[in-house]
């Protein structure tokens, strides 16, 4: 990967020129989105915070290794979905479930649905509500690729950076997790039109 | 290359969408578009899916955020934060300055240092919280003597080693109470 023009880069150029109360702006542009990141894959908000915080703290201490090869929000992505994972590996061997809140994903959810078009028909503001709870409840691979792509407004490339997963394996993931979405609110539809 | 009698593969269109497609596929896809209704209309439902879900709400930290990383990054616009250790040297001094007065109390009413207790209901009190505090102190001397015998002197390293103990543990709890507070702002 070639060297990646980064808005960040001038900041972090003057923090290691010694200007260090630049890194707070550095925070504030990516503080909301990380936090959103680390919601998604633990699904506790507390938790969530703290760890978006030792993140931080993190690529601080590390800042002299960041070496521009990528965009700052990728290498710090990088150190938060880590920590990220750590936490959740932990829980793990706790014996607790990852897929608590994800339900059972069959081949046949992941087949592209055959009317689309009826997304259309979905109120703004209803669509939001429902993909936002749908978002949620998708398998973890899925919830990342779809949050990195949407939320962190990553390349293909890149989310394979911040997650050390084959290309191929992210653009999957990413296909899937959007096409089980689309199925998961096609069919909350068909169920509310049945109730009604 | 698409056939003109075939529909994209959704995946396919879901790619063009992302702008993910190689130049010449891309090309392929808008030449089919151009032609095909439905197809064009099945990439207007990707994209109007794909505006909700970059529009989906992010999470947002707490007001405080920055700035507590900032304070533990020792980067606060104050400046570094005093060191908890020069803080705790301040707490026992303060201490120290609230024994002085309450011991110069007890002397100075006679509650240590010879006149009898039976001189009223409140010396007699005081004289008993006198007793049970002092107990405490001689069987903590005791335990200290027996597992630390060098501390219990009265040169300068039994001093010296109280002063370290109490600085030490003002500093622990300085330095506990700080991470916890800090975490809930």
């Amino acid at each position: 990967m070639g060297p990646v023009k980064d808005p960040d880069q001038e900041i972090v150029e003057a923090i290691r020129a010694g200007n260090t109360r630049r890194y707070a702006v550095l925070m504030d542009r990516h503080k909301d989105r990380a936090l959103t990141l680390a919601v998604r894959l633990l699904g506790d908000r507390e938790e969530a915070e703290e760890l978006v915080q030792d993140g931080f703290l993190r690529a601080y201490n590390n800042l002299e290794q960041f070496r521009g090869d990528a965009r700052f929000g990728t290498w710090f992505y990088r150190i938060l979905y880590n920590l990220c994972m750590t936490r959740v590996t932990r829980r793990s061997d706790r014996n607790r479930s990852l897929d608590g809140p994800e339900g059972e994903v069959t081949e046949k959810d992941l087949i592209a649905s055959d009317d689309p078009g009826a997304l259309q028909q979905i109120e703004e503001s209803e669509m939001r509500d429902l993909l936002a709870a749908e978002v949620g409840r998708l398998p973890e691979s899925f919830r990342v690729a779809v949050t990195l792509f949407y939320v962190q407004e990553l390349s293909y490339e890149e989310m394979a950076g911040v997650t050390g997963l084959p290309l191929g394996t992210i653009k999957t993931n990413l296909f899937r997790g959007r096409t089980l979405l689309r199925k998961r609110i096609l069919s909350r539809l068909k169920d509310e039109v049945h109730v009604s | 290359m698409i056939a003109r009698t075939d529909h994209i593969p959704q995946d396919l269109i879901q790619a063009f969408v992302d702008g993910g497609l190689e130049r010449e596929e891309e090309q392929a896809v808008r030449a089919h578009l151009s032609s095909c209704g439905e197809c064009r209309e099945a990439c207007e439902t990707f994209r109007a899916f794909d505006d909700a879900l970059r529009g989906l709400p992010v999470e947002k930290t707490n007001a405080a955020f920055t700035a507590t990383v900032m304070h533990l990054l020792g980067l606060s616009p104050a400046g570094r934060r005093v060191p908890s250790l020069a803080e705790n040297m301040g707490y026992l001094a303060g201490l120290l300055i609230v024994l002085g007065v309450m011991v110069s109390a007890f002397v100075w009413t006679g509650v240590i240092g010879g006149v009898e207790a039976e001189q009223g209901l409140f010396r007699g009190y005081l004289s008993g919280a006198g007793d049970f505090v002092g107990s405490g102190v001689e069987a903590f001397a005791g335990w200290l003597t027996t597992f630390f015998p060098f501390a219990f002197g009265k040169g300068a390293l039994g001093i010296s080693f109280f002063v370290f103990l109490i600085v030490a543990l003002l500093a622990v709890v300085d330095h506990l109470a700080e991470r916890r507070l800090l975490r809930k702002t």
